[in-house]
């Protein structure tokens, strides 16, 4: 509040000796409302109005300022006249060079203290991605995008910088249009279907711009919940001010989807084990097809039979004669071509004033998966700007969202779609997967489902066949969100605005899950579920903000504001299994199984949060410039009040420098920041619960016959439990060399999360098995560099680069004697917290090695099981990078975006299992035996045999690698995993694109504005030493655990065909 | 007239802005419509009975009562062995146990902190019938002693030749994070203690002909399960005296006993768990690892051979002649195996499981009397008598022992018949899992501690050999 009485006193102490008055105007003659008109030398100053229109009260001979972001500023001596109209040119420097701060304001990069960057809306455009997210992978250094799979409607994973947490919440926070949003991502499982990132229900057409607050100083403000960095989305308006005008622009795309990278099957041996053939088990290490009588199978035809729906009848069989392979049948039964017609409709208003934009669109997607795999998203949003007074502007950003989807399950999953396929027999066709089963007295049994381990259909089977999975089996949802956030800005004096905003983000996300009777495993007596999450995110957040030039050499600006945060999330749950009218297979209802079956679950949680925060910024001799923030801040989490601060300086030292054809920018900046994670709510108390028991099975059971009775939890409450918080040291600088044309951007950061929760485990004779605790520690240091280069920029031809590079280094520095935290994958292999390494790790059992780190290897010269789990590897990248290029010509521009990612592990869990199971290529090898060969069962190939392996060395003499080596610790059921562990670093051509933009001359005769047609590749090249799968992809999608494939449904390529005109 | 307008702007506006933060703030303690904190979430009588209820439901758990407490003291004996059908229960049978199994260690320190938040309160704050809430903290006391007491016969040192028995907690949410084992007398007073505060605490006013909650002299019948453990025979023989003369109870005849497996709260019942078609263990219920039930089942354990033998032929407990109206034994033949067909029989586990019942009050009282020089024999004669076979023309020992396996055999008490009496588990028919006969003090008498519970308790010392 001094501030702000200062501020008063200083307001009025001027003399008033003559009025200017006059309209600034853009370089399109287009009014500029809003521009700075100051007194140079004195905190006199004002504002243009809607029109353009100023009028400032100042004495003869003084200079006026008049400036505007993005524009050249143009200083006037006051003579004679009372009448000043001034043109502004844009500066095309400056112009791309505007970043969002973390409330919203924007900034000129130039006097930015911070590590931020900005995406604009072509960048994000360009990649014809249906999610954000994606879109903005390699385009900006310090963030790395992770995919959940090429399903469509898939979600993605942003991380940027490292990771700052173990059990917090682990993404960014997203600020649109100045309010938070949510972007809660629910599951990320080893199994079940592909998760949405509910980021991506905002429409990549609508977006302006995306800045990416990496440093914690630029995101102090807001405190709790910006730990892991802000991204500011500003979407499209229309603009006031100016004469009534209406544009429409209309984009049209189709976009063809293709696997990019699959798994390769051997179709040289059949189903079986041990070269014989068996119709029932897993394997496929049967016999030779080629060495099959050939023609049709032996069958015993009686009543037993399976009769498909499309009519083919199937016998037991008595002989294998067929060598028929159907990898690539099979293939084409549950892939294909993918098609998504996106189609959006925009129309901005402009007027005297108030402004509108109005947008709609239709993401309309069929994925590469054949069946039930769509994705539909329809999008309306009116964003209305008006002018309600001359000093006050409201504004109100309303988007609504609709999502239609079906899922197709994925994973470690006996239902999973890829599991199915891949573990099919080569000898084996799919395609009948649904029909009638008759057994030996002719009674049929409808629905019954023929996989490759029955192949009559004879009972529910091991594995969903993959036919059956993206037919009758059913993972549909449903989303709709409305974001609705007004805002109101009153200009209290010529320099103190005042704004006030609301956010209400609310969504529903309707999840249904339908299993019919017959499906594999334990879903075989039916199971349907139905699952509704709730979220609501409310902001209040209200500021005053003033500008004070007090002299040539001085001014400082400052903000005082606060804000409310409440989030509240529920979800609905309920299933019904084991069906009791199995018929009813189209009905999706509960009730249709016996209580015991019926399961209802509810879950509610909320959380609120209250701070309070003041910016100050100064700038000295036009070339030092200081910013400090502090929030205070009392979130329902914690127990106490905490308070952020920050502070930042920079030197522009180019001022110094005189202006050359060499060096044209430069400025150092520093700053260190805090920012908090907070705890998981309701941790600080310890709980009663209702008690339901659930068994190591997973047959959950209400405890209902002694009524409903209470437990506490088994986590023992903290009350003195603390927020996670992060404290980062960062330093950089910003330069611009030869006019301007190459720009170099550095930052290093050092940050250190510190207290970060762990669950410590506790003794259950205190009736708790754990605690919530501060008991971590996780540093992350890194280096990030943009570079822009243009080229060429005068003439037809203009030819321009830009280039980023990432490098984080995270290490968990203490984790309470903690030997390791489980994050995600299997008991075997999974991602894990390991002190004094990366977050993420790979952690699994390896060979055992002696001294000289050669392995122990057993009678048989085969490598013993060290039996301890341990570190073996590390999924986290050493850097990652972008190159992107712009060519034009006239109206053709070619663009291409190139991005890397370097030293970064990967678990190949499906290449391991389909060594297992006999299917991958390098287990159908024959190879003749030079010498006698031992195999891992300790049996003895002799010299001169053919067998069905490969020979290895592990240091005693050649050995064969034969079956009892691929099924054991050869395989992915082994008890190692080290050997499946590998180098996952790539590099991909992430989008290439061809375009042409009409002539203007051309469309004024047919009455459009613009019209263009583009041409674009997506991920159309991929260079890695993995087979078989794309390393972006990860299994456990926005889970913290990295790294890990296991049937992660496959990744894709585009082609794009866009139109675009307007009018 | 400008500025004053200016200043009320600004004064408007930091006033609301105070004004947002200050309501706030109430607001932001947690919003919990799901659970209630511990501190203070106790404020009415019904909410002590919503706690001590969750603590008879965390005894109903698979790897308490549910099945695992009694099936592996089953299994260790002469009675049963697990055939591999599902894989569940060979460890156990062969007493290869390691540490990582937690057995009951984790559901019976469960019930204990239950237990523990209730005999805690302060009943005299409380909304509601005081002298229920007090009878409440009686059946708390009395669960409690009974939880210690298994994890004592499960972890002591006992029979293994050491002196350690296991943490006897107190309190909830205690200052002790890390509690070390007390030693078996020190645990064998507290279980004591606990038993008499529960007897004193409760009232006959509020017994309840369910079963399906402790009363007065269920916390005596299960103090004479204690005594006679321990071999305290005058007070076991007190303890058994006031429960038979509280006449609640009556010996089930010959006809109604196979029945009342299938019956909730018999007159022979002193105390059952619930178990109905809502809360059952399913799939990892007792039938459904005796049994192979007409759904199939893992139907792991089978009876042993000559347990057949056992019985006279018109022992109900025994094989029935398989007459189509004559109600079938206990035992019965399941696809050729022997199984025990007639306790807890229900494949969907809807049946409740007995935790103490009036014959067993009965033989404990019969070998209270032997010890003490009483008539024993009338009362052993009694469970005979009742049930289709040859009363005894003697009371000794072995006839006690005898009988004693032959009414209580699946319930869990062969294993602690033995090694209370000094006796380790011999190997006499090969059908038993284990490989040879363990003698008494072998270190495999006493469970491995969990290592879930050594890894976060330094305190915990592990019993030998582990």
């Amino acid at each position: 509040m001094l501030t702000l009485f200062i501020a008063l006193v200083l307001q009025f102490s001027y003399a008033q000796e003559k009025t200017i008055t006059g309209v600034v105007l853009d370089q399109d003659g287009l009014p500029l409302p809003g521009a700075n008109v100051t007194v140079k030398g004195t905190t006199n100053g004002t504002q243009t109005d809607f029109d353009g229109y100023y009028s400032i009260d100042v004495s003869v001979g003084k200079v006026v300022v008049y400036s505007f972001i993005g524009q050249k500023t143009v200083e006037k001596t006051v003579g004679s006249q009372n009448v000043l109209n001034i043109t502004l040119e844009q500066d095309a420097q400056a112009l791309d060079e505007v970043i969002v701060t973390a409330l919203g304001i924007e900034k000129k990069k130039d006097d930015d203290l911070s590590s931020s960057t900005t995406v604009n809306t072509e960048a994000v455009s360009r990649a014809a991605e249906s999610g954000v997210i994606q879109s903005m992978a390699g385009k900006t250094s310090g963030l790395k995008i992770t995919r959940n799979s090429g399903d469509p409607g898939a979600g993605a994973y942003i991380q940027i910088r490292g990771q700052n947490t173990i059990n917090g919440n682990s993404n960014p926070l997203i600020i649109l249009d100045g309010v938070p949003i949510s972007n809660t991502s629910v599951g990320g499982e080893v199994d079940g279907v592909t998760q949405q990132s509910r980021l991506n229900d905002i429409n990549s057409e609508d977006i302006e711009s995306v800045t990416v607050l990496k440093g914690a100083a630029a995101a102090a403000v807001w405190g709790t919940g910006a730990a892991n960095g802000v991204l500011i989305i500003k979407t499209k308006s229309g603009r006031t001010g100016v004469e009534r005008r209406v544009d429409v622009n209309v984009k049209s795309s189709v976009i063809v989807d293709k696997i990019n990278v699959e798994f390769d099957k051997q179709g040289k041996f059949g189903q079986g084990s041990n070269g014989v053939w068996n119709p029932f088990t897993g394997n496929s290490w049967g016999d030779k097809i080629s060495d099959r009588l050939g023609g049709a199978d032996q069958v015993t035809i009686g009543n037993e039979r399976f009769e498909s729906e499309t009519g083919n009848v199937y016998y037991p069989i008595t002989s294998k004669n067929s060598r028929e392979v159907y990898n690539q049948t099979n293939r084409d039964q549950i892939f294909g071509t993918g098609f998504t017609f996106d189609n959006s409709v925009s129309v901005s208003f402009s007027g005297n004033n108030s402004n509108t934009f109005l947008s709609y669109s239709d993401w309309n997607q069929d994925g590469i998966i054949k069946g039930n795999s769509s994705y539909r998203r329809q999008t309306f949003r009116i964003n209305n700007g008006v002018n309600l007074t001359d000093n006050i502007t409201a504004k109100i950003t309303v988007g609504y969202t609709r999502i239609n989807a079906s899922r197709i399950q994925q994973g470690s999953n006996l239902a999973g779609l890829y599991l199915g396929y891949l573990r099919t027999s080569p000898d084996f066709d799919n395609r009948d997967y649904i029909g009638t089963y008759y057994d030996e007295n002719n009674i049929p049994s409808q629905y019954s489902h023929r996989g490759y381990r029955d192949y009559l259909g004879s009972s529910a089977p091991i594995y969903n066949n993959p036919g059956w999975t993206i037919n009758e089996q059913e993972n549909p949802n449903e989303v709709e969100r409305f974001i609705i956030s007004p805002q109101i800005n009153w200009q209290l004096r010529d320099n103190l605005t005042l704004t006030a905003r609301y956010g209400l983000d609310y969504y529903s996300d309707n999840r249904k899950t339908f299993f019919p009777v017959n499906s594999a495993a334990d879903f075989a007596p039916g199971f349907y579920s139905e699952s509704t999450i709730q979220e609501k995110t409310q902001n209040i957040n209200v500021f005053l903000q003033s500008n004070y030039d007090v002299s040539d050499n001085f001014n400082f600006g400052w903000i005082v504001g606060t804000s409310l945060d409440r989030n509240e999330y529920s979800r609905l749950t309920g299933e019904s299994r084991q069906f009791t009218n199995p018929e009813v297979g189209d009905l999706r209802l509960f009730g249709n199984a016996e209580t015991i079956n019926e399961k209802p679950e509810n879950f509610k949680e909320e959380t609120r949060k209250s701070g309070a925060y003041a910016v100050i910024n100064a700038e000295l001799f036009n070339q030092l410039f200081f910013e400090f923030s502090g929030r205070y801040e009392r979130p329902s989490t914690i127990e106490k009040n905490i308070f952020y601060p920050s502070a930042s300086i920079g030197w522009k030292f180019s001022e110094l420098i005189k202006e050359n054809n060499f060096f044209s920018f430069g400025k150092f900046r520093a700053s260190y920041g805090e920012v908090g994670i907070e705890p998981d709510a309701y941790s600080t108390n310890t709980l009663y619960s209702p008690r339901g028991i659930s068994s190591s099975w997973g047959d959950e059971l209400t405890a209902g016959a002694y009524g409903n009775p209470f437990t506490r939890n088994f986590t023992l409450g903290n009350s003195d439990i603390k927020e996670e918080r992060v404290k980062e040291f960062e330093v950089g600088g910003d330069f611009r060399f030869f006019k301007n044309a190459v720009t170099l951007g550095i930052t290093y950061y050092d940050r250190v999360t510190e207290d970060a929760i762990l669950k410590l485990d506790l003794p259950s004779p205190t009736g708790f098995s754990e605690v919530i605790a501060n008991a971590a520690e996780i540093t992350n240091k890194g280096l990030e560099v943009d570079l822009g280069v243009k080229l060429l920029t005068e003439g037809n031809f203009k030819w321009s680069m830009n280039a980023n590079y990432s490098h984080n280094r995270n290490e968990v520095t203490d984790l309470s004697d903690v030997k390791s935290v489980f994050l995600a994958g299997f008991t075997g292999t999974s991602s894990r917290v390991v002190e004094g390494e990366a977050i993420g790790t790979l952690w699994g059992n390896k060979f055992l090695r002696d001294e000289s780190n050669n392995y122990v290897l057993n009678e048989f010269g085969f490598p013993e099981v060290s039996g301890e789990e341990g570190v073996i590897g590390d999924p986290n990248p050493n850097w990652i990078g972008g190159i992107g290029t712009v060519f034009t010509y006239k109206g053709i521009s070619l663009s291409a975006q190139f991005e890397t990612s370097q030293g970064n592990d990967h678990w190949e869990g499906t290449k391991g299992v389909l060594n297992t199971f006999g299917i991958s290529p390098e287990t159908a090898n024959e190879t003749l035996a030079t010498q006698d060969l031992t195999a891992a069962n300790g049996s003895v190939i002799p010299a001169g045999t053919v067998f069905r392996g490969n020979i290895g060395d592990f240091g005693a003499g050649p050995v064969a690698l034969d079956q009892s080596w691929y099924t054991t610790n050869g395989g992915g059921f082994g008890n190692q995993s080290e050997t499946f562990i590998s180098d996952a670093s790539w590099t991909r051509l992430r989008e290439l694109s061809l375009g042409y933009e009409f002539p203007k001359t051309m469309l004024d005769k047919v009455g459009f504005s613009n019209m263009s047609i583009t041409l674009s590749g997506r991920n159309l090249f991929l260079w890695t030493d993995i087979e078989g799968f794309d390393p972006d992809l990860n299994l456990t999608g926005a889970s913290l655990g990295r790294g890990l494939d296991y049937f992660t449904n496959p990744a894709t390529q585009s082609y794009v065909f866009t139109l675009k005109f307007g009018f | 007239m400008k500025r004053i307008n200016f200043i009320y702007k600004v004064a408007f506006v930091a006033v609301s802005l105070v004004g947002l933060n200050s309501c706030t703030t109430d607001d932001l303690d947690p919003s919990t419509e799901q659970n209630k904190p511990v501190e203070g979430g106790i404020t009415t009588v019904s909410n002590l009975e919503g706690i001590i209820k969750g603590a008879y439901s965390a005894m109903t758990s698979s790897e308490y009562y549910g099945r695992d407490y009694i099936i592996t003291n089953e299994v260790r004996t002469d009675n049963c062995f697990a055939n591999g059908s599902s894989g569940r229960f060979t460890t156990e049978a062969q007493m290869a146990y390691n540490e990582n199994n937690d057995y009951i260690w984790d559901n019976a320190y469960d019930v204990i902190a239950s237990a523990n938040i209730v005999i805690n309160q302060d009943v005299s704050v409380l909304e509601g019938d005081l002298d229920y809430a007090k009878h409440l903290q009686g059946q708390a006391y009395t669960l409690r002693a009974l939880a210690h007491f298994d994890l004592l016969k499960s972890y002591g040192q006992m029979h293994a030749g050491g002196t350690l028995g296991v943490p006897y907690v107190t309190e909830f949410k205690g200052e002790d994070l890390f509690p070390s084992r007390n030693t078996i007398e020190e645990n064998k007073t507290a279980i004591a203690a606990d038993f008499q505060a529960g007897f004193d605490m409760m009232s006959t006013a509020y017994n309840d002909s369910s079963k399906e909650f402790l009363n007065k002299y269920a916390a005596k019948a299960l103090q004479s399960r204690f005594n006679v453990y321990f071999g305290m025979w005058p007070e076991a023989k007190t303890a058994a005296e006031a429960v038979i003369n509280s006449k609640l109870y009556s010996v089930l005849s010959a006809s109604d006993f196979v029945g009342s497996w299938t019956q909730d709260g018999s007159s022979n019942s002193i105390f059952e768990l619930a178990y109905s078609a809502t809360d059952n263990q399913g799939i990892n219920g007792l039938a459904y690892i005796y049994r192979l039930g007409p759904a199939g089942s893992y139907g792991d354990i089978q009876v042993i051979d000559e347990v057949a033998t056992l019985f006279e032929d018109t022992d109900v407990r025994g094989l029935l002649p398989d007459d189509d109206d004559e109600p079938t034994g206990i035992l019965g033949y399941e696809d050729n195996m022997l199984r025990n067909i007639g306790k807890y029989p229900d494949n969907r586990g809807y049946d409740n499981v007995p935790v103490i019942r009036y014959e067993e009050v009965i033989l404990n009282y019969a070998e209270a009397l032997l010890e003490t020089g009483g008539d024993a024999l009338t009362q052993l004669n009694m469970i005979p008598s009742n049930r289709g076979a040859t009363p005894y023309t003697s009371a000794t020992k072995e006839n006690i022992l005898l009988e004693r396996r032959k009414e209580l055999m699946f319930e869990g008490f062969r294993f602690d018949d033995f090694v209370r009496n000094g006796m380790g588990v011999e190997k006499v028919s090969p059908q038993q899992n284990l490989l040879s006969t363990v003698p008494y003090g072998d270190y495999r008498l006493a469970y491995p501690i969990t290592n879930a519970e050594t890894n976060a308790n330094s305190n915990i010392v592990q019993n030998d050999q582990y």
